[in-house]
């Protein structure tokens, strides 16, 4: 394990009913880079990312985030440390607004705590003045600015992607955890994620992308692990896991 | 006049009563089918201490909501992670197992015999002028738990309980320990459901097991589904409506003679199911909720 990682999993475990769907797999995330987690259905990717961000929990093997174990941390401590993740199918708060959905994401609110929500009026109205102010400005940069009033429900398909991930950035992560961020996404929509994606590793941001379309992923990711039948089958830039010969084998189903 | 002094008194404490279990259910998605025990604790709480040891009102009904809120957040901490149904069940659980304590622990509530003699607030005024200030005190304290409920509904505390009800996972991935903001809640509605319970015995002046049956937690839940779950003045305009089915079938067998009063009682009960069978079908929230927004469907095509 090379120190300057900003996450390792290591031999990680995990079994569902007597099935191996995670068979001792270890990976790192190198800190300001896109890596992507790639492999054919089954292959345990979800698990593995659900175990990083701790909604479930491994079998055995150990979680290192900023030199610190996490093994056992609770998911929402884990967000709190800075790794949020967004969902596969879009987790909106459908009878919330698209500017609410995101506010409920920003840290440590005054107006969240009991018995402060009901009279520190003056702290509240400020916070949620500057929490408007940055949840504009993400709603400016995904382009759903348009439609910030409008119960999240409402929404496109591809836009509510865009709010799972406008909320996340909310959360202030420093590694932000995207299961299938192109899943169910009109192709311009995609493109558009894929290049908000970028733009965000360029200011500092470390990713982990899960996703199954894999033209996609080759052209932004720096790092790529193929995971198949729970087990790491190689790792590698881009265009070296395009050209092995196993991968491209496991994909082809040959 | 003193009949409708009561239907008043009832009325207003069943809209508190509702406004509790509207932070629980209409908020948060808690579903809370023990509710009743709350009620109980705070019944049985301020009559032993005013009754049995001379205790003043005022702590009285604070040590009420005092001991609900405490008997409620061991009980929301064990079960709170538990889904809906199952929480309804172990909460329903939990209100039966109150109720046989009631029953049972003579020494301290004198069982099914019940505590009589309970003090009416402002007594020292006379019979007359305490039951009407005490009918005052009654709905300034609602109009105080509905202040309550709509400073915690409107501040970023009840948009996060409502992200919680729309999705629990989404909002611990966004790093809010949403069990903790459950319990909260669940222990902010046991205390008010407390004092409703302590306002109640005051009221009656006399308490007994029967008085806390289901029926309670199940009146409340007509009485926000009337009203609406979710909104501000469901609560109030739902205990409103319950209350006048409620008593208003009590007083019409003495104008329409071709029913029994158990005709009437049953027939209070066929009336009370149409009416939430109609209004689930045409107002699924509530007298007083939002109507439903008609979603554009994906074979309209838009201009």
């Amino acid at each position: 394990m090379s120190a300057g990682s900003l996450l390792t999993a290591e031999s990680i475990e995990k079994s569902y009913v007597g099935s191996r769907v995670l068979k001792g797999v270890s990976i790192e995330l190198q800190p300001g880079r896109i890596t992507a987690l790639i492999g054919p259905n089954g292959a345990g990717k979800t698990t593995l990312f659900d175990v990083i961000t701790g909604f479930v929990r491994a079998d055995a093997g150990r979680i290192v985030y900023q030199g610190r174990e996490i093994t056992s941390l609770a998911a929402y401590r884990r967000a709190r440390l800075g790794i949020v993740k967004t969902f596969q199918i879009p987790h909106e708060f459908g009878e919330l607004t698209v500017e609410e959905n995101i506010l409920v994401a920003a840290a440590g609110q005054v107006g969240e705590r009991f018995p402060s929500a009901l009279w520190a009026m003056g702290a509240i109205r400020r916070q949620e003045a500057a929490n408007r102010e940055r949840a504009g400005e993400l709603m400016e940069f995904l382009g759903l600015h348009a439609n910030r009033a409008m119960r999240s429900e409402m929404l496109p398909a591809g836009d509510k992607k865009l709010l799972e991930l406008a909320r996340a950035l909310m959360a202030d992560p420093t590694l932000l955890m995207l299961d299938e961020p192109l899943a169910g996404v009109p192709a311009g929509v995609g493109s558009r994620i894929m290049e908000h994606l970028t733009q965000l590793r360029d200011r500092g941001m470390t990713l982990l992308v899960v996703e199954h379309n894999l033209e996609a992923v080759m052209r932004i990711a720096d790092w790529v692990y193929v995971l198949v039948d729970g087990e790491l089958l190689a790792a590698g830039s881009p265009a070296q896991v395009q050209a092995d010969e196993r991968v491209q084998r496991a994909y082809l189903g040959a | 006049m003193s009949y409708l002094y009561t239907v008043v008194a009832f009325a207003s404490i069943y809209a508190m009563l509702a406004i509790g279990l509207n932070l629980q259910m209409g908020l948060t998605g808690i579903v809370n089918f023990g509710y009743v025990a709350f009620v109980a604790i705070g019944a049985y709480t301020s009559a032993i201490l005013t009754v049995g040891h001379g205790w003043p009102l005022v702590p009285a009904w604070i040590a009420a909501i005092a001991l609900a809120c405490a008997v409620s957040y061991p009980l929301g901490l064990l079960t709170i992670r538990l889904g809906g149904d199952y929480l309804a069940v172990v909460t329903l659980g939990f209100s039966e197992l109150v109720a046989l304590f009631i029953l049972n622990e003579r020494w301290l509530t004198r069982g099914a015999i019940g505590i009589v003699g309970i003090r009416k607030p402002f007594a020292a005024f006379g019979p007359a002028a305490s039951t009407e200030l005490s009918l005052l005190l009654i709905i300034a304290l609602t109009a105080l738990t509905t202040l309550l409920a709509w400073r915690i509904a409107k501040s970023p505390l009840g948009r996060l309980l409502r992200a919680i009800q729309a999705n629990e996972a989404a909002v611990q991935a966004l790093g809010k320990n949403t069990v903790s903001y459950k319990v909260l809640i669940f222990v902010i509605g046991s205390g008010i459901a407390g004092l409703a319970g302590a306002l109640y015995a005051h009221w009656i002046q006399y308490i007994s097991p029967e008085q806390f049956s289901p029926d309670v937690t199940f009146n409340t839940f007509i009485a926000l589904i009337l009203g609406g779950a979710g909104s501000l003045l469901g609560p109030i305009v739902g205990a409103a409506v319950l209350m006048l089915f409620l008593q208003g079938s009590v007083v019409l067998p003495d104008y329409v003679h071709f029913l029994n009063a158990d005709q009437m009682a049953a027939l209070r009960f066929m009336i009370i199911g149409l009416v939430l069978v109609l209004l689930i079908t045409f107002r699924p929230n509530g007298i007083m909720g939002r109507l439903p927004e008609r979603a554009a469907r994906k074979d309209e095509v838009t201009p």
